[in-house]
């Protein structure tokens, strides 16, 4: 049975430990005792995820000083409950792993039992390096997690079980784990030696015991080719075009572009391909390092606005990548459009690193790196010129002409089969035309886009002598198209705000359920009237 | 739109710096930041997010009418990244 479903078990505290131990086939407590036999009474454990709390309860009875972390307000409230009832004095603190700079102390001993299969690969590495300014000198962690088996035939068991109840899982609890994948290379990187691997339930999961080193290995950060060969035109091409369609996530980490050195410019930007494609595009002949951050794929500007790419973000990247080994001068250049998730204060108090702005858009870095770290004109403002709205509009196009597309075939009796390349060549209209109108009301925007769309096809069906009620219907059906694409296109573009679209949302709607009313009363009217 | 609060600002302009439409400026002898160009004003929240002294308010957010419908419909959070805007 897979791990992936205690995510289910931390909605109900108080059955996840007889869960646990439905899940690893009656071992849990047998494996928590296999744990407990490490620790000797007066040591004191830090443990990273404590769940219900059960584990740091019998270490506490051991005899241990138990500091327990975890990142669910309910899950503590639990724990301190079962602490309270044993009498075991554990001194709790609510914390989320991804901010474990933000404690402060000397234990001899790091624990994290399940817990490193729900951090992200990035986040696993930095809670790493991190530990180890939290563990005495030799101090040790203890890590039982969940692995691929190495068996074969249990492998393949093991995957088909996983991608079930992951994807059951996922449904219900908008969560998932993934299991540990070279989590020795993460110790050794990291500056642990490695003093025992156990298998555990018949492969399933494993316990690691590794003793902190007094130094790491230096990092050594993978290289980016800078501009770009024909393949990378094709690879950015393709990723530009279903921009809107997918997220195409690169490895984060830090990287070197040319040769840097301990004095060279730090560059970051977010880990969508295309992103970081074109970053080092125009880095040709300049020696800078390059932190890629971890925002599940997605650009700047939208992962800075879910909050993905912050400083707390940056400040992971830089302690998994030991950036601070390398790179003497503690300054970073962000790119501009991140600043609505990142808070220049904060990445210098969480990594030490002084953050500066650099330019808005890639093309600009050659020229910002060769001024020294100038912004020169123009080069702090979103642009948003013809040539702009046409790299939004048509992955927007290519977006709408796709979803449309895939509900014809899906319901060829109820949808037009021409009805995707309308819904593309609207996009590309409105894309073309959006700031051409001299409001910023999408519902006139719209409604002048669908008007002057039907006229235009009235007048072709009109020459046709295909006049009459036809016409007037079809006319109505464009205009809705016109209004409802312009509104979507508004979230694709960097001049609308959120307090106009919330204006506007009730008026837009209305009038789309008004004009497709009319589009299917008409016929009906039409017939009373002959 | 976003709101100033002058009794906290303390004119470092920290704001105008991050604001990627250039809308806001500093004014006056002891300097204070006005939205000069409140049109062009998207609500990204930069502003806010880096005012030192968490003088800056607004309905920051995302302006996506699909994500939008979604919160409504399901009562889903915009910041969630529900679409691919």
């Amino acid at each position: 049975m897979s791990y992936i479903f205690m995510k289910f078990l931390e909605r109900k505290p108080e059955g996840y430990d007889a869960g646990l131990r439905r899940i690893s086939g009656q071992d849990w407590g047998a494996i928590r005792a296999r744990i407990i036999a490490e620790i000797k009474p007066g040591e004191k454990v830090l443990e990273l995820g404590c769940g219900p709390g059960t584990l740091a309860i019998e270490l506490d009875q051991k005899g241990a000083q138990v500091t327990a972390l975890d990142r669910s307000r309910e899950l503590l409230i639990f724990a301190r409950g079962q602490a309270m009832e044993a009498g075991a004095a554990i001194g709790f603190r609510h914390l989320d792993l991804e901010r474990l700079n933000e404690l402060e102390g000397q234990w001899d001993w790091v624990i994290a039992s399940l817990t490193f299969s729900e951090l992200r690969p990035m986040v696993r590495k930095a809670v790493l390096i991190r530990a180890r300014k939290l563990l005495r000198e030799r101090g040790r962690i203890l890590v039982v997690d969940e692995v691929v088996p190495e068996n074969f035939l249990r492998k393949i068991r093991y995957h088909l079980v996983r991608s079930f109840l992951g994807l059951v899982t996922y449904f219900r609890t908008r969560k998932s784990t993934a299991p540990l994948e070279g989590f020795n290379q993460d110790l050794a990187g990291a500056g642990y030696q490695v003093l025992r691997e156990e298998e555990l339930s018949s492969g399933g999961l494993k316990l690691w015991i590794a003793q902190i080193l007094p130094e790491a290995p230096l990092p050594e950060p993978g290289e980016l080719k800078a501009g770009w060969g024909s393949g990378d035109w094709l690879d950015s091409f393709f990723l530009w075009l279903t921009s809107h369609l997918l997220k195409i996530p690169f490895l984060p980490g830090l990287y070197r572009i040319g040769n840097p050195g301990a004095e060279s410019p730090l560059l970051t930007t977010a880990n969508y391909r295309l992103t970081v494609n074109l970053v080092r595009k125009y880095l040709k002949g300049f020696n800078v390092w390059l932190l890629v951050n971890d925002t599940r794929g997605v650009n700047v500007w939208c992962s800075a606005g879910e909050r993905n790419f912050s400083a707390s973000e940056i400040a992971i990247t830089l302690a998994a990548s030991q950036a601070d080994r390398l790179i003497q001068r503690r300054e970073l250049i962000l790119p501009k459009l991140c600043l609505n998730g990142v808070r220049l204060g904060e990445v210098k108090a969480r990594s030490g690193f002084v953050a500066r702005i650099g330019p808005v858009y890639a093309k600009d870095l050659p020229a910002y790196l060769s001024a020294g770290g100038e912004l020169g004109a123009g080069m702090d403002r979103i642009r948003f010129n013809f040539q702009n709205r046409l790299w939004f509009g048509v992955p927007f196009a290519v977006f709408m002409s796709l979803i449309t597309g895939v509900l014809a075939l899906a319901l060829p009796w109820l949808i037009r089969k021409d009805l995707p390349l309308w819904f593309g060549m609207t996009s590309l209209l409105i894309a073309a035309t959006y700031t051409w109108l001299p409001t910023r009301r999408h519902l006139v925007k719209g409604l002048v886009l669908g008007a002057g769309m039907a006229l235009a096809v009235a007048l072709y069906q009109f020459s046709h002598q295909a006049v009459g009620w036809d016409l007037a219907r079809n006319s109505i059906l464009l205009i809705a198209l016109g209004l409802f694409v312009t509104a979507d296109f508004s979230g694709v573009t960097p001049v609308s705000n959120r307090t106009l679209v919330e204006k506007e949302f009730k008026a837009i709607y209305l009038t789309l359920i008004g004009l497709l009313l009319v589009y299917f009363v008409f016929p009906k009217i039409v017939e009373v009237f002959k | 739109m976003i709101a100033i609060n002058f009794e906290l600002c303390n004119g470092c302009g920290q704001c105008v710096s991050v604001c990627p439409h250039s809308a806001l400026a500093l004014e006056g002898n002891s300097p204070r930041p006005r939205l000069v160009a409140p049109e062009r004003c998207m609500e990204c929240g930069a502003c806010g997010l880096n005012c030192p002294e968490f003088a800056i308010t607004g309905n920051f957010g995302v302006a996506c009418f699909a994500c939008m419908t979604q919160e409504k419909l399901g009562g889903k959070s915009a910041s969630g990244g529900c679409c691919g805007c």
